[in-house]
């Protein structure tokens, strides 16, 4: 069982894309997946109700900070996967998630502005890791990224998160359609036609190398 | 090539299939928040404000007279402040309302003409 929390102060960086991309390929794999909807938008709800979510998928909203340990808690009992998609603010419910968190994904667009909130969610996790007395591993995930092209201002962030020695995600979740799709016809990308959205292949490749990789992390911190 | 079923590059994911209580101890509450809020991250909800034991009603405040009437109208009367005394005298001196006494001495009267008619 893991707790994986997607968070970062910034808005529209692509957490919910990530978390959703993350739940439902677990959850197609027969695993039993709660997502925690801890964002007052309600989005990952708002895409449960439509037609196509995996069975063994469920979805948690309304929680506050003072339910979400008992939410996570109450998931975590019977389900292999919680995931955990926070509202892009600096609110105090996120320490509360991630004192508790296995691996938190900080998902990031390839600009100064993202950039710096991700590095103020950073800090957070490092400074919660001294109250916590444990590490609280975390990767930044690049999203909206270019298919075909590195920007230069992408590559200089790449840099930066280098020097200060940051885990980056190898994969990168590329700006396609079919993520958009998604969440406008509901279901899995799987579950999308080539009719609904142009690229779906590669977008699938794309997602299970993501996902593939959170895995692979999670095997070595079970490991470690 | 026919449709051939590709791997899943996922592979085997049953190692993670066991749901479990998590066990990891939760941090102190209030030192999260200490660090939260050293770093910007601030409760946008109010605190929980604990609930009033019995909560205060007008049915609470006040409570409901042990003795109810039937008198509800008004007698005004002007008298000499030794009627007024006197008035008042007996109502102490016999523990009752200023409304009883006043029926109290009609009865007193009417049982005191029944007795002197007969």
């Amino acid at each position: 069982m893991s707790v994986v929390v997607f968070s970062s102060p910034k808005g529209g960086c692509g957490k919910t894309t990530a978390a959703v991309l993350l739940a439902t390929e677990l959850a197609e794999r027969g695993l039993a997946v709660v997502v925690i909807d801890a964002d007052p938008n309600r989005n990952v709800a708002e895409w449960s109700k439509l037609p196509g979510v995996p069975a063994g998928l469920t979805v948690v909203s309304k929680v506050d900070k003072h339910t979400i340990l008992d939410d996570i808690d109450a998931a975590a009992a019977k389900a292999s996967f919680v995931i955990v998609d926070m509202e892009g603010t600096a609110d105090l419910m996120v320490a509360h998630a991630i004192s508790v968190a296995d691996f938190v994904v900080i998902p990031v667009q390839g600009s100064q502005l993202d950039a710096k909130q991700a590095w103020r969610q950073v800090k957070l996790i490092k400074d919660q890791e001294r109250v916590a007395r444990r590490r609280i591993p975390y990767a930044m995930l690049f999203t909206r990224t270019s298919p075909a092209i590195q920007p230069r201002t992408l590559g200089h962030i790449k840099f930066r998160f280098a020097e200060g020695e940051i885990p980056v995600f190898a994969t990168q979740l590329t700006d396609r359609e079919a993520y958009r799709a998604m969440f406008s016809f509901g279901g899995t990308l799987t579950g999308l036609d080539s009719k609904q959205a142009s690229g779906l292949d590669q977008a699938i490749a794309n997602a299970r190398a993501y996902v593939g990789e959170v895995i692979e992390t999670l095997r070595q911190l079970t490991v470690a | 090539m026919a449709d051939k079923e590709r791997a899943d590059p996922l592979g085997d994911l049953s190692d993670f299939a066991t749901p479990r209580p998590l066990v990891r101890p939760r941090p102190p509450v209030e030192q999260v928040r200490k660090v939260a809020e050293a770093n910007g991250f601030l409760a946008r909800t109010p605190p929980a404000r604990a609930e009033p034991a019995s909560p205060v009603t007008r049915s609470t405040r006040f409570k409901p007279m042990r003795q109810r009437t039937k008198r509800n109208i008004q007698l005004n009367l002007k008298v000499e402040p030794d009627t007024l005394a006197r008035f008042t005298a007996l109502a102490d001196r016999e523990g009752w309302m200023l409304a009883e006494t006043l029926v109290q001495l009609l009865d007193a009267y009417d049982a005191q003409r029944k007795e002197n008619k007969r």
